[in-house]
């Protein structure tokens, strides 16, 4: 047993060993090279890193990811009770969302910058339609797969339409519309990623196309690599979100 | 479905037909109707928004008809190239990593590190390192595509009812069996779903290779609309990727589903 442990703990360590090195001897790091040097990149997100530069961009970025989940998480949980209550609307509606989600979010980008201009509108407006439809249909399947049999009973037991919609069916949406919002999450972060790397004047996108244009490499790796951290955290705040609300919610 | 209602009363095909096809030809029918008449009531001028009729009209005419079938082609080429790199060697990495606990400890750290880092911001870097044209395109595509397809083989294959297994051994299989006779056909719902989401993603990933480096395709048709401010030919080429969305995701993959279901029938 601890022998296997030792070998896989051994063969990670050293395969990763060996990409570093490569990383760090194979690209040339002169004019010309497309790679920098692993040492390049260490350094530029070392205390000599230009730091404000990064985190303003982060900063930017996230805001237009987070405002932009708000404007869609509001609108999918709205749209997706609507739909989810009544059939008729369900059954208009329904095929056109799906057409919609088909539509990959980021081909409105250009759309959005006509609409919204340059700055953080646009991407704002951007990652609201990204991250509406996961929300919208995950409510949507919610509402309509809650229990008919509690509902009859409730009617039977003369509650009004507010009270099962506050006792019995909103409840049962806690964790649809959870499993929704991780989704869109990811989805903000990315699409907000999209919008300024197709045009804006601030953000994450813009400065690793600006990086990229001055031929600063490892600045823009090093901006790849916040990116991979700051991925990971997004992750794990979702994961600790998720265990408290499923541990709030009352078990049947 | 049936055409005899709860009640037990005979109902007409045709009327059955009207209530399911009703209400989503009304709300279509109902929104092109109503945006054409609030367009033209407020004048709110066809550069913001344009009317149904300015779209209608974009896509009559010869010109867009034969751009966009050369788009249409020119970015399905990458998505497709994309997809079968990117979807292929997914599920190979999958598989491996589900056999070999060594491989699945070893790749591990490296897919979660790289699933999360959002992936489209390398769209710059494969532009440097590939240039302009279908390599770059379809390259970014295999990227995009590749990891929702390690991930769904991944958690397809290692929830294949354990007791099958043992009691398979128990019958003298060999790993080999084991795998193509027991493993495989189980997993094989959950990897067309991951594939369907690979190829939705290779979309996405020719689009934004065409966004950023453009050459040819859809990506680059929807670039030089937005920078002539042509918004109706704009709103058509997303009808037409809306389009291909469906009939990759919905009508491709529902006869990939069948296929497999038929050719892997469960023993």
């Amino acid at each position: 047993m601890s022998v296997r442990v030792w070998l896989r703990w051994g063969v990670l360590l050293v395969t990763t060993a060996i990409l570093l090195l490569c990383w760090q001897t194979l690209p040339t790091g002169g004019p010309g090279s497309t790679l920098p040097k692993l040492d390049a990149v260490l350094a530029a997100l070392g205390p000599g890193g230009e730091w404000d530069v990064y985190l303003r961009a982060l900063r930017t970025t996230l805001i237009e990811a987070f405002a932009g989940l708000a404007i869609g998480f509001v609108a999918g949980v709205v749209f997706g009770v609507l739909l989810g209550e009544s059939p008729v609307l369900r059954r208009g509606f329904y095929p056109y969302a799906l057409a919609l989600q088909a539509l990959p979010p980021i081909a409105l980008a250009p759309i959005f910058v006509i609409w919204f201009g340059l700055g953080v509108e646009s991407k704002i407006g951007l990652v609201a339609a990204a991250t509406l439809f996961p929300i919208l249909v995950s409510t949507m399947t919610g509402v309509a797969q809650t229990d008919p049999v509690r509902i009859e009973m409730a009617t039977a037991f003369a509650a009004t339409k507010a009270q099962i919609r506050r006792k019995i069916i909103f409840p049962g949406l806690v964790v649809p519309i959870f499993s929704g919002l991780e989704i869109s999450i990811v989805l903000s972060f990315l699409a907000a990623i999209t919008g300024e790397l197709i045009s804006a004047n601030a953000g994450v996108g813009v400065i690793l196309e600006v990086y990229q244009r001055d031929y600063r490499l490892a600045e823009e790796f090093a901006v790849l690599m916040i990116l991979v951290v700051v991925g990971l955290l997004l992750a794990l705040v979702t994961r600790i979100a998720r265990r408290a609300v499923l541990e709030r919610m009352p078990h049947e | 479905m049936s055409d005899v209602t709860t009640s037990g009363r005979r109902v007409s095909p045709l009327r059955n037909v009207v209530r399911l096809l009703g209400p989503p030809v009304a709300v279509g029918v109902g929104a092109v109707l109503l945006l054409q008449f609030v367009l033209a009531r407020f004048q709110i001028s066809g550069i913001i928004i344009p009317r149904p009729t300015e779209i209608f009209e974009v896509m009559r005419s010869e010109i867009f008809i034969e751009q966009i079938g050369l788009s249409v082609w020119q970015t399905w080429q990458a998505t497709l190239i994309g997809f079968a790199l990117g979807g292929g060697a997914g599920v190979l990495l999958g598989i491996g990593m589900n056999e070999s606990k060594l491989m699945r400890f070893v790749f591990y750290p490296y897919v979660v590190a790289f699933q999360s880092l959002p992936k489209i911001a390398l769209a710059p870097v494969f532009a440097l390192w590939l240039g302009f044209g279908l390599t770059m395109k379809f390259s970014f595509a295999a990227m995009l595509a590749f990891f929702p397809a390690v991930i769904a083989t991944l958690s397809a294959l290692s929830t294949v009812a354990t007791m099958r297994l043992e009691m398979a051994t128990a019958f003298g299989a060999r790993r080999g069996q084991l795998f193509m006779r027991i493993s495989l056909p189980s997993a094989v719902p959950g990897i067309v779903s991951g594939l369907e989401i690979s190829m939705a993603f290779a979309l996405i990933g020719a689009i934004v290779g065409e966004f950023i480096s453009p050459s040819s395709g859809l990506g680059q048709l929807l670039l030089t609309y937005s920078e002539s401010i042509n918004v109706a030919a704009e709103f058509a080429v997303l009808l037409v990727l809306m389009l291909l969305g469906v009939a990759q995701n919905k009508l491709l993959f529902g006869a990939v589903r069948l296929a497999a279901r038929r050719f892997f029938e469960p023993a």
